[in-house]
């Protein structure tokens, strides 16, 4: 019969009854009243003591047994700080790492997004296979919306940067234009006032960023007029504080810098037939509940069908394409994550064997403690459970580090590349990133802390007891489970070495310039057009010309160019030839005579532009001599412009090397410098080269061009160098955590090395003592211990290059200028890693060099 | 398991042992088998009359004796602990250990034909 935790209560008065009983005997005794009871308290003892180990007496027996264990378990943890500090360390790195990727994955890639009914949100665009972008024109979106019997509803919305009038001149804004619905649809809320209404005059939504930084936070703010590139508007709302966060889009594309949100309006789509103007919109489509995406694919292509019948090129070209919105929003970033996400495993993987192998080198140090307790009736599963308990206390402290890591990490991300990928804002570590970190941590310590138990509880325990030795070396096959470890480490070390070797080299191609182009001297700007004065193309060709010519002024430039940024494109027409759609389109720059040679292109043939070209000039990229020039010398062929609406055809005088100075990773395509007078003018950037720093005389600059004309705002000043290094972040936090995982597999890995290694000649300290004292050179020594090494490193690094040539073709989609076999790159970290592992063996080679043989016979 | 432990572990028994023996005749409260204990150890256990109750409920888990409610002989409610059939049982069998330790101790101090190892 087991007793049952009785009512404690009781206990209290069981004392005083105890006490007052004593009292009374002692009084019977003759004692005095008043020390009777002193006299019955003093003997009784400390009550509260008492009640506290009755108390102790009903805890269950398991807890009390955990307790134990868990102080045995710390003692032994402290008992060999270096080992432990080794094991928490290398756990940390692990689990730090595939924690943080794990909470990026897990918050961008699955996590569904932060609207309403997120999953059956859809986004809608079409495909044009010859340029190989994606469009949607408003035609098809009110088409579609009004006839695709499987949409509830659709959204469509614009961005661009405009002009809001301020005390201190015009600040750029991003604003987006929305249709009817918008809100309902991404689920928004409010922090002041409303959503717009149909019979609102302008109406305008703010962000709260906006509010706090450009309205001061003003509670008043509704029904304030804003006047927007020229033109008044009222604000009806603030956003939320989180609200343009959440938003299920991008609020960057088309070569517009990255911003977020900053005043939302209304859009007002009237469709107009092909093939008459379109205006390029984006569009998410919400499906009817039950409605699949290939359904309303297959709608989409049915009326687009419509739409086009007898229309012709190009429209015919466009293919509908119905995806999922988060795949739209997540985009690129998928490959890039699973790649990351692949790392973190094989880190982790190296990390569990580090483990496994610190465990197992333990087991000889350990052997004899163990074994003298099975001798004295220490039964084996208690003794594996104290084993398991030291696991569990290194994962648990090499989890806490983790965790601790990840949330550095992460901060440190946050912190220095905000927008290298989606959806980062909702990027946190949370319960589920924390049951992961604990699952992680728990699964590779117990997992393979039970290996090296299970290993030692099968130890003869005779014969470990009857060899006397103080030191008992493991089992052969012990040795072998270690070496084999290291070689598959070093073999994964290679794969992630050679993976960011292959990123990095991407980088460099990217970055590396030809000599005589300096993107750090190069101070630019850019302005766009904005307000009903600059519809003119000749007003705009006239403040191009009276900026650069302002900026000229200023002592020390030496250089100043400007170009429209390749901001439009079109299909290159020869002069009698007929027109060929089936041709990619092609950039247009339209560029002050200065600008190739700023930038520092290349001229393969002809000339460059002239200041004066009464007939106009055009330079074409070698990508666009090769296709549409191909065998025939382009220079003297006319193509067609339409500077301002009336079509002209200008000669090509000059061809230049392909260039990417926009977006470096894109691969360039067809592209045209033409002369500013005979292309149209958009948007304006403005380029100086000066001497010494170009930041320097960037508030000078800034204030001339300025100048020109107040209501134009000026932004994105910037060294050119800057503005790349914004086009390459994505790939660069990539680029960057790949080589931080590499990094750290390259440290275990030559730590795991350097640990058996070491161990092996803790093991034969005597054989290397007498080896010495029979004769053997210090340098053998060296040798030998090298050569007992050299198998790992080499079978590693072969398995290590068969598996990166197997798995290089996964990154083709990463790299750029770069092949996935790239040999040199293959060589270069191949050669890295021997050497260092080679270093790993040397290390306590010498250490056995220096073995006393005096000393280390003597300690047997 | 350090020494100290060690000490408090033999006490332990020692006061179980007594507890068990003083219920052997009928069931008592606390004060009484304190009492009790002092009577016949005579001073030897020098405890503290507290650590009585944490070692009456360690007996009361086990099973060994039971606790039920009565009254006092000064017509007070108090709580009265009985011996189990399991506890008489254990009784007998740390009765005879005991025995057997003493007689073994007292053998060693007196002089024996063996040579103590």
């Amino acid at each position: 019969m087991m007793g049952s935790t009785p009512d404690l209560d009781d206990l209290d008065r069981e004392i005083r009854d105890h006490i007052e009983a004593e009292t009374e005997d002692n009084i019977a005794l003759g004692m005095p009243v008043e020390d009777a009871r002193a006299a019955a308290i003093k003997k009784f003892g400390n009550a509260a003591r008492v009640k506290e180990d009755v108390r102790e007496v009903w805890i269950p027996g398991w807890i009390d047994q955990l307790r134990q264990d868990t102080r045995d378990a710390f003692r032994s943890v402290r008992r060999t700080p270096a080992f432990s500090l080794a094991v928490v360390l290398t756990l940390s790195l692990g689990i730090g790492l595939s924690t943080t990727v794990y909470s990026i994955v897990s918050a961008v890639l699955v996590r569904s997004l932060p609207v309403p009914d997120a999953d059956r949100l859809v986004w809608l665009t079409m495909h044009e296979p010859v340029a190989d972008v994606e469009m949607f024109l408003s035609l098809e979106f009110v088409e579609w919306k009004a006839q695709a019997p499987s949409l509830e509803t659709a959204v469509a919305y614009t961005f661009g940067d405009s002009g809001v009038a301020a005390a201190d001149g015009t600040v750029r804004t991003r604003v987006v234009s929305v249709t009817d619905g918008f809100w309902d649809l991404v689920g928004a809320q409010l922090a002041l006032g409303r959503f717009p209404l149909p019979n609102d005059e302008r109406p305008l939504v703010v962000s709260h960023q906006f509010f706090t930084d450009r309205l001061s936070g003003d509670q008043n703010v509704i029904g304030r007029p804003v006047t927007l590139d020229g033109e008044q508007a009222t604000i009806v709302g603030v956003l939320a504080p989180d609200a343009v966060a959440r938003l299920p889009f991008p609020s960057w594309r088309y070569g517009l810098s990255r911003r977020a949100a900053e005043i939302f309006r209304p859009l007002e789509l009237r469709p107009n037939p092909y093939p008459a103007g379109q205006r390029n919109v984006l569009a998410i489509g919400k499906l009817k509940p039950g409605a699949t995406q290939a359904a309303l694919q297959a709608e989409a292509e049915a009326i687009h069908a419509r739409l086009v019948s007898g229309i012709g090129l190009p429209w015919t070209r466009l293919q509908p394409r119905v995806r999922p919105l988060h795949e739209e929003v997540v985009g690129a970033s998928r490959v890039a994550l699973t790649l990351l996400l692949g790392a973190a495993l094989l880190v982790l993987v190296i990390t569990c064997a580090n483990v496994a192998n610190l465990l197992l080198a333990r087991i000889s140090a350990r052997q004899r403690e163990i074994a003298l307790r099975m001798s004295v009736g220490g039964g084996p599963l208690r003794i594996l459970r104290q084993l398991l308990f030291e696991s569990a206390m290194f994962a648990s402290l090499g989890g806490i580090a983790g965790v601790g890591l990840s949330y550095g990490l992460l901060a440190t991300v946050r912190w220095v590349m905000p927008d290298a990928i989606p959806r980062m804002s909702e990027v946190v570590v949370d319960l589920s990133v924390l049951a992961f970190a604990a699952g992680m941590s728990l699964a590779t310590s117990l997992l393979f802390g039970l290996w090296p138990a299970v290993m030692l509880i099968r130890t003869d325990v005779q014969s470990v007891l009857k060899s006397g030795s103080r030191h008992v070396s493991a089992p052969r096959s012990t040795i072998r489970a270690g070496r084999l470890v290291v070689a598959l480490q070093l073999a994964m070390t290679l794969v992630l070495l050679a993976g960011a070797g292959l990123m990095l080299k991407s980088v460099w191609r990217m970055t590396s310039h030809p000599p005589s182009f300096q993107p750090a001297q190069i101070l630019t700007m850019r302005v766009d057009f904005r307000g009903t004065g600059y519809r003119d193309p000749a007003r705009r060709q006239a403040y191009a010309v009276s900026a650069l010519s302002s900026v000229a002024a200023i002592g020390g430039v030496r250089d100043v160019a400007f170009t429209s940024g390749g901001d439009s494109s079109a299909l290159m027409i020869e002069e009698g030839k007929p027109e060929d759609p089936s041709r990619p389109p092609a950039t247009i720059s339209s560029v002050s005579p200065g600008f190739p040679q700023m930038l520092g292109m290349q001229l393969l043939r002809g000339r460059w532009l002239a200041d004066q070209e009464p007939g106009g000039a055009i330079l074409i990229n070698d990508t666009l001599a090769r296709t549409q020039f191909a065998g025939v010398d382009p220079i003297g062929r006319r193509l067609r412009m339409a500077p301002s609406g009336k079509i002209v055809f200008v000669p090509i005088v000059g061809v230049v090397a392909d260039m990417k100075y926009s977006k470096i990773d894109a691969e360039p395509g067809p592209e045209v410098f033409v002369h500013y007078s005979y292309a149209p003018i958009f948007g304006v950037t403005i380029a100086a080269r000066a001497d010494g720093d170009p930041l320097a005389f960037a508030t000078q600059a800034l204030a001339a061009v300025a100048a020109v004309d107040r209501t134009q705002s000026v932004y994105d000043v910037q060294t050119m160098e800057q503005a790349l290094a914004k086009s390459i972040a994505p790939r660069l936090f990539n680029t960057i955590l790949l080589m931080l995982f590499a990094g750290v597999a390259l440290f275990l890995a030559v730590v795991g090395l350097y640990g058996v290694v070491a161990y092996t000649v803790a093991a034969r300290t005597s054989e290397i003592g007498i080896r010495m004292a029979l004769g053997a050179q210090r340098a053998r020594v060296v040798r030998m211990i090298i050569r007992d090494g050299a198998p790992s490193i080499v079978s590693g690094l072969i398995l290590g290059l068969v598996a990166v040539v197997a798995m290089a073709r996964l990154m083709t989609e990463l790299l750029y200028g770069v092949d996935p076999t790239d040999l040199p790159t293959f060589i270069a970290v191949t050669a890295c890693l021997s050497a260092i592992a080679f270093f790993g063996c040397l290390i306590p080679g010498l250490k056995a060099a220096m073995i006393d043989p005096a000393i280390a016979l003597r300690a047997e | 398991m350090s020494t100290r432990d060690e000490r408090i572990e033999l006490l332990q028994g020692t006061l179980d042992l007594l507890i068990l023996r003083t219920l052997q005749p009928g069931p008592a409260h606390g004060h009484a088998i304190a009492k009790a204990i002092e009577r016949t150890s005579a001073d030897v256990l020098q405890v503290e009359q507290g650590s009585l109750y944490p070692a009456l409920h360690r007996l009361l888990k086990r099973g060994w004796i039971v606790a039920e409610d009565g009254t006092s002989e000064n017509n007070r409610r108090a709580k009265f602990y009985r011996l189990t059939p399991k506890g008489r049982k254990q009784l007998s069998i740390e009765a005879g250990k005991w025995d057997r330790m003493t007689t073994a101790i007292a053998r060693i101090l007196h002089g024996s034909t063996e040579e103590p190892t």
